[in-house]
């Protein structure tokens, strides 16, 4: 291990993934993870993301490059589920075996004791459904017991493909709250999603992938461009409120008629502008939309041109410690 | 390692498979033995009579047949992985393949064991009956027939180790299972009549299996039984071993 490396860090480095056939699923990947945060690994379908998770675990070999977790090759780990928890996109259950059964067998094979099952399937809300046969479970079940699974030897770093893929939305709702509280606890999570909209209540930072290199990582205020929140607000007197918020240098752009985007002022100080310029407000809200219009620009590029962005030759992200939760969301899309 | 091989032991146990494989190597056995016992003296079939050591130790031998089932459980406790993806949490949990190869080929030895066993046992509970019905004592003092029946159980043992070694090389659960099957029923008996390559018919893992219960080394055509017990470990190592060596560094799929 070396020297000062973080047991939970991730670090891939200059990790490339050529296929038989010639297609270069990942290419020249470089992020970092840091411990007690999530980090939300984005791309469209097709990007790298299964690819690069399995990678970093082991299950498929880098045509050039590593990946390591705090500071040693996966392979290298010694009892690895104690250290790296996984819960890969489909399920792979024994469809004849119970959920608990599935478990005790990893059990065994890890050293644990077999009562660590039962903790498991009570963790993720499974205990009655211990005793049936997975090839009954819908698929929202098996993304739990997947989640079980990973949980087993209560590691510090989880890394997930896709978790909320078959989830209702009580299940992704739950899911958000389990990342939010192991990350709470220091763990390192890293999970993949093809949708922003997905995940931004519930990371702290963000590595987004498109065609196998990696176009932007950052915290969520980084992403939006470094102009910190963008508010939508809706009044009838847009003009007297883009005077006002014009002539303190404020950026922003007119939606329609009755609405304007404003870019970077916290929502407190918008209040009080508007109640200056004497306006009468009838939507007031952070602007989702213009993450979602970031992350599809960025995601959207033709892979065949040299990527310039802004995390281009940067070297690899060295964090400031941040606390990682800082109290519910803004209440998002859920 | 010891985790490794409690973990697949509790794989063999917590699935059906391995009772409904027992009771199929039960009825094959049983099948193998009353074949022998009902056509012997019958018109057209020159096996000398059931009062004769060579004939007694046949029939005992005839459990033998469950082998190939022990070999079909040995392939699907290896491709099942892959068939399931369980692939995945095993080889992260235990990412050096190799050792899993290893436990595989352990508790499958131990499970083609108890097969094995329980063929024999059963072998014993018809043959020895019917055959004092017949008025034909069973040749105990000689010593051949005990050894006949634990060189029948080792070569069933034997198969399951093959079988592990073929689905090591063949992921594939249906290719393997068919391929196999066609192999040992079908293949090896052309073999054995096609006139320029019958010379290496006996070296070959059917004619080496067969071998290991001939203790008297009656028919000449086959390997003496310790050569074929050697030989059938070995096929079952190499195909792990070629198994092992072609998809080591491979994707998981
Ligand atoms: N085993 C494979 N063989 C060949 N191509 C593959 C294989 N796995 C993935 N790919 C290709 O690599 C690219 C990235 O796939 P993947 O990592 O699954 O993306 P994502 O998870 O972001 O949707 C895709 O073009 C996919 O078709
Ligand atoms: N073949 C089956 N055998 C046993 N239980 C099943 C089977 N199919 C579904 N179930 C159970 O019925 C319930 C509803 O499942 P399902 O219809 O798949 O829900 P949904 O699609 O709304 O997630 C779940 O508890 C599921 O485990
Ligand atoms: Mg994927
Ligand atoms: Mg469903």
């Amino acid at each position: 291990m070396r020297v000062g490396e973080p047991p939970g860090r991730i670090v891939v480095a200059a990790l490339s993934k050529t296929f038989a056939g010639g297609i270069r699923a990942v290419d020249n990947l470089s992020f970092t993870v840091e411990p007690g945060s999530v980090t939300g690994f984005l791309g469209p379908n097709g990007a790298g993301k299964t690819t690069t998770l399995r990678m970093i675990l082991g299950l498929v070999r880098p045509t050039s490059g590593t990946a390591t977790v705090g500071g040693r090759r996966y392979v290298a780990l010694p009892n690895p589920l104690r250290h790296v928890g996984a819960c890969l996109e489909a399920s792979s259950f024994y469809p004849g075996r119970t959920a608990r059964n599935h478990l005790r067998v990893y059990c065994a094979h890890a050293g644990l004791p077999g009562k660590r099952a039962a903790e498991v399937l009570e963790l993720v809300g499974l205990s009655a459904a211990g005793r049936r046969r997975v090839k009954g479970f819908s698929l929202g079940m098996r993304q739990r017991l997947a989640l079980a699974t990973a949980m087993l030897g209560d590691p510090p770093v989880l890394i997930m493909d896709e978790p909320t893929n078959g989830l209702d939305p009580e299940g992704i709702r739950w899911l958000r709250g389990f990342l939010r509280e192991l990350a709470g606890q220091g763990r390192t999570i890293l999970v993949s999603s093809h949708l922003l909209a997905e995940v931004q209540q519930t990371v702290d930072r963000v590595v987004i992938l498109s065609a196998g290199r990696c176009v932007r990582q950052g915290s969520m205020a980084e992403l939006a461009g470094g102009r910190g929140p963008t508010t939508l607000v809706r009044t009838p007197q847009v003009d007297a409120l883009m005077a006002v918020l014009t002539s303190r240098g404020v950026g922003l752009t007119r939606v329609d008629a009755t609405a304007v985007r404003i870019d970077g002022l916290p929502v407190p100080d918008i209040g009080h502008a508007a109640f200056e310029a004497g306006c009468e407000i009838h939507e007031m809200r952070a602007d989702q939309a213009d993450l979602e219009r970031v992350f599809f620009e960025l995601t959207s590029q033709p892979p065949s041109q040299p990527h310039v962005g802004p995390t281009y030759g940067q070297p690899p992200y060295q964090p400031p410690y941040q606390p990682p939760y800082q109290g519910p969301g803004q209440g998002g899309p859920w | 390692m010891s985790g490794l091989i409690r973990a697949e032991f509790r794989k063999v146990l917590t699935t059906k498979l391995w009772w409904g494989m027992l009771l199929g190597s039960m009825a094959l056995a049983a099948l193998g033995v009353i074949g022998q016992i009902a056509s012997n003296g019958t018109s057209g079939n020159d096996t000398p009579g059931l009062d004769t050591t060579q004939t007694q130790q046949s029939v005992f031998s005839s459990a033998g047949a469950a082998g190939i089932f022990i070999m079909i459980v040995g392939i699907i406790g290896i491709t099942t992985e892959y068939r399931h993806f369980t692939s995945r949490p095993t080889f992260l949990i235990e990412p050096r393949r190799g050792r899993v190869i290893v436990a595989k080929l352990l508790v499958f030895a131990v499970v083609g064991i108890v097969y094995s066993l329980v063929c024999v046992a059963e072998a014993i509970a018809i043959a020895v009956p019917w055959l004092s019905l017949k008025n034909v004592s069973v040749g105990w003092e000689s010593k051949q027939i005990i050894a006949v029946l634990a060189l029948t159980a080792l070569g069933v043992a034997i198969y399951a180790l093959v079988g592990v070694g073929i689905g090591v090389l063949i992921h594939n659960q249906i290719a393997a299972v068919i391929g196999s099957l066609a192999y040992f029923l079908v293949i090896e008996n052309l073999i054995s009549i096609i006139p320029g390559v019958k010379v290496i018919h006996k070296f070959l893992p059917g004619a080496t299996a067969n071998a290991i219960t001939d203790l008297g080394h009656y028919n000449h055509d086959l390997l003496r039984w310790w050569q074929g017990a050697i030989l059938l470990i070995a096929w079952g190592l190499f195909f792990a071993v070629l198994g092992w060596v072609l998809t080591v560094r491979s994707d998981v799929p």
